[in-house]
């Protein structure tokens, strides 16, 4: 394969380093990307990414980077390198992001993947005929235990969630800013990943170098930072109404609503308070996990078999494996699991981020 | 710093990690830590994401479970960084919800504390036959196992009290390949000595089980003896679970069934002309699926008389009319190789106390047994005879077979006991569960026989003595 591949790649690139010596970096990446090509090609799988998948997470990517751009353009307003930012025009960040994917690390695609299929999810709720959702908006309405059961507090929280996710209801134009409510790490991560392209494009199209720019951009960037409260994003809202006391004893219910509802991330939020593991992991678990553990998810959330159907519809957009002929099984496994049995499934998923890591690998290497 | 809210708490820590400002409450949460005022922060989930608070330089918001003496809480924690450290502000949300614990790490837990205990140490292979064993230092009143005798050779198991579904641990455990305890049993060599079994699941490289590596503890201790106490009265009689026969009914009768009957016209070639080796071999499936069947039948039958309430009904029953009827159950066997079943006169009763169905179930079983081990032509006769003197009642089924040897007369009433080890027709429980049936009954049955002399097989009942 190796062989096949340089022969088709033999014109991408220079194979000999800098000393002359062989570089092997070029066919390994060649053969790397054969082997995903081959795969497209040949999938039978579920796809990882669904075009629509694809277009969101560009989007939302690319959206929190122009956010990022334009803070630090402005944090950097008041120095001499105003003029230069200016001169490289808009969507600077966005650009070499572009020309530069590796600048974006797994943890930040894998982030954004989640945060987009969230919104691409809740943006089914504009989809349905006026009078569906007009019809579920009363029924959610007539059941909403915010309304009729829960202190100001919770009621409150779930208000200020459905305004963090407001945007996402619509399409967000590629060239635009999104507003970057991302959790801590990855607004700390995507920042430096804006300094450091706004860093590479004025050097390779305004020649201004980096020790000359670099005191005022990671200045900006660390004012950027210190001034982010994550919990202005719907990831941490969505917790913070999870763990609330008086929100506990009605998670079932509101996991109910928030499937029929199509807020997955409410509904990852429950399901992660009663597993103890990470918003982000449960969202995963429910985007991208196995059936089981899905399973198991909303078994310790106290989901109905109705509820677990709605979840699945939810779901649909996401790639085949929701399909409507796969929904018997998907129900014949959720009947099967029961609360200790979806315990012990998820019990690899809880600890901290890096043990989870750890015994994740380890499983992936097989017993 | 005190907050007007007590479920709020503040706090502040220094570059340095150290807990320099903190609410009554947040102090006492890092002194029930091992921590003091002033000094680093040593509770775990909150130093963390502080750490993480000093090295990115953003403030974050997360859920964090921080356990005290009562249990654990959950609180909503906001850090920021700050000047010359970081700020803690912690909303508590109440006591965590504890999720059901795993089964099996108790259970692990149980074993380990057994496994520390005094008692003689045994390993197991995966078919849980002994491998090695060590009495280590324990006395003990009988031989200890040999090398690959099956454990429950050399433990009798005892059922206990039902706990969490399970009566006897071992058993449910070895399916699984989990670790058990608590599983009362005795040495069947002296059946006086009680244990209790715990065990650890071996393991190969591959993670498959290998085998266990367990303890038997004497049931000295008073934990032990109240276990071994409570195990159900008489229950060391039986080896199967309570409900063993209906599981084994509903489990193995209704595909047996169908096995025998697709066999049956697979081999009658019903549905069409058939090469004769594929119907003889169908017809192999059938005798198999039959034979089978007959050792549900017994085994759901063992199971019902080792109940220690087992009864039967006290009825006038006609020991003449039974062995006529059971005969001509077993007819067409025998007319098969030619035997000839010679039963009392029509016409002719001797009444006895019985149940009626047990009683033709014995005869059918002897009967059976008598056209099985008959040669080809032979006869077979079923007699009746009263002993008004001592109140019974007798039949007696009498072969023209190769005999039984004396020193056997008693081990064939014995379970799972056939004459010839390779004698692969019956179940080995027949007459086992036909004596204790007489028996129940009031009754009994002996033979009486010698190599080459046929055998007879006597059943007696009491008599009754109320018929004419």
């Amino acid at each position: 394969m190796i062989g096949s591949s340089e022969s088709s790649y033999a014109g991408s690139g220079n194979g000999a380093g800098a000393n002359g010596s062989l570089s092997v970096a070029e066919p390994i990446m060649a053969a790397i990307r054969h082997c995903s090509d081959l795969d497209q090609i040949w999938q039978f799988g579920p796809a990882r990414w669904t075009d629509a998948l694809l277009s969101e997470t560009r989007a939302h990517i690319a959206g929190c980077l122009n956010t990022l751009e334009l803070a630090l353009r402005v944090e950097a307003e008041q120095s001499w390198l105003a003029v230069a930012l200016d001169a490289l025009g808009e969507g600077a960040c966005r650009a070499g992001a572009e020309r530069h994917p590796l600048a974006l690390s797994p943890a930040i695609i894998d982030h954004f993947r989640l945060r987009a299929a969230a919104a691409l999810l809740l943006r089914q709720r504009r989809q349905l005929p006026d009078e569906s959702a007009m019809a579920d908006a009363a029924h959610v309405t007539a059941l909403s235990p915010a309304l009729t059961m829960l202190p100001a507090v919770a009621a409150d929280a779930l208000v200020a969630l459905d305004l963090a996710m407001d945007p996402w209801h619509d399409p967000h134009p590629y060239a635009l800013p999104m507003r970057a409510d991302l959790p801590a790490e990855i607004y700390c991560e995507l920042c430096w990943v804006a300094v450091a392209l706004l860093m590479e494009a004025l050097d390779k199209r305004l020649s201004v170098e980096a020790v000359d720019c670099s005191p005022i951009l990671i200045r900006a960037g660390e004012t950027l930072i210190a001034r982010h409260e994550e919990h202005n994003g719907p990831f941490a809202r969505a917790a913070f109404i999870a763990s609330l006391p008086d929100v506990r004893p009605h998670a079932a219910l509101l996991g109910e609503q928030a499937a029929a509802g199509y807020n997955v991330l409410l509904l990852a939020a429950l399901c992660a308070q009663r597993g103890g593991i990470g918003v982000d992991v449960a969202l995963a678990v429910i985007i991208d996990g196995d059936e089981a553990e899905r399973a198991a998810l909303m078994r310790l959330v106290g989901l109905s078999d109705t509820g677990y159907a709605d979840m699945l519809a939810m779901l649909a957009p996401l790639g085949d494996e929701f399909a409507d002929a796969l929904v018997p099984d998907s129900m014949a496994m959720f009947r099967s699991t029961d609360i200790a049995k979806a315990t012990a499934l998820l019990a690899r998923r809880t600890g901290p981020d890096l043990l989870v890591a750890i015994r994740m690998r380890i499983d992936r290497t097989g017993a | 710093m005190t907050g007007p809210d007590s479920a709020v708490l503040r706090g502040r820590m220094d570059a340095q990690g150290r807990l320099v400002s903190a609410d009554p409450a947040l102090l006492a949460l890092q002194i029930d830590a091992g921590g003091t005022a002033g000094g680093p922060l040593l509770l775990p989930g909150l130093a963390h994401l502080a750490r993480v608070v000093q090295r990115m330089g953003a403030a974050i918001s997360r859920p964090v479970t921080i356990g005290d003496t009562e249990g654990d809480r959950t609180f909503w924690v906001r850090i920021r960084p700050a000047a010359d450290g970081t700020d803690l502000t912690l909303l508590d949300q109440g006591a965590a919800p504890r999720m059901p614990a795993e089964r099996s790490g108790l259970t692990t837990l149980a074993v380990l504390t057994a496994l520390r205990g005094d008692g003689w140490a045994w390993t197991t292979d995966a078919a849980l036959c002994f491998t090695s064993f060590s009495a280590q230092g324990q006395e003990t009143c009988h031989d200890l196992p040999r090398v690959g005798e099956p454990l429950t050779a050399f433990f009798r198991l005892v059922e206990r009290e039902e706990v969490e579904g399970e009566r006897l641990p071992l058993l449910a455990a070895a399916l699984t390949g989990r670790p058990f305890s608590g599983q009362p049993a005795v040495a069947r060599a002296a059946p006086t000595v009680r244990y209790m079994l715990a065990a650890l699941p071996l393991r190969d490289a591959r993670g498959r089980l290998a085998g266990y590596r367990g303890k038997a503890l004497p049931a000295e201790t008073n934990a032990e003896r109240v276990a071994a106490a409570t195990a159900l009265p008489g229950a060391e009689l039986a080896d199967f679970p309570a409900d063993f026969g209906r599981r084994l009914d509903h489990a193995l009768r209704q595909p047996l069934g169908r096995i025998i009957a697709n066999a049956n016209t697979i081999s009658g070639q019903m549905e069409g002309p058939l090469r004769s080796d594929y119907a003889g071999y169908a017809s192999d499936i059938a005798v198999a699926g039959r034979h089978l069947l007959a050792l549900v039948d017994d085994l759901a039958d063992l199971q019902a008389i080792e109940r220690p309430d087992f009864t039967a009904e006290r009825e006038q029953v006609d020991l003449a009319d039974l062995g006529r009827r059971a005969a001509g159950l077993l007819k067409v066997r025998a007319s098969e190789r030619a035997i000839a079943i010679k039963t009392p006169e029509s016409g002719e009763t001797l009444f006895a106390i019985g149940e009626y169905r047990r009683v033709l179930q014995i005869l059918v079983n002897l009967i059976g047994n008598a056209v099985r081990y008959s040669p080809d032509g032979g006869e077979v006769w079923v007699r009746v005879d009263d002993d008004p003197a001592r109140h019974v009642a007798s039949l007696v089924v009498a072969d023209q077979g190769q005999g039984i040897d004396p020193a056997d007369h008693e081990r064939i009433f014995a379970r799972f006991e056939r004459l010839q080890p390779d004698d692969g027709a019956g179940t080995g429980l027949g007459l086992y569960i036909s004596r204790r049936l007489a028996r129940v009954m009031g009754g009994d049955i002996m033979v009486e026989s010698a190599p080459g002399q046929g055998a007879r097989f006597t059943l007696t009942l009491p008599l009754d003595g109320s018929a004419g």
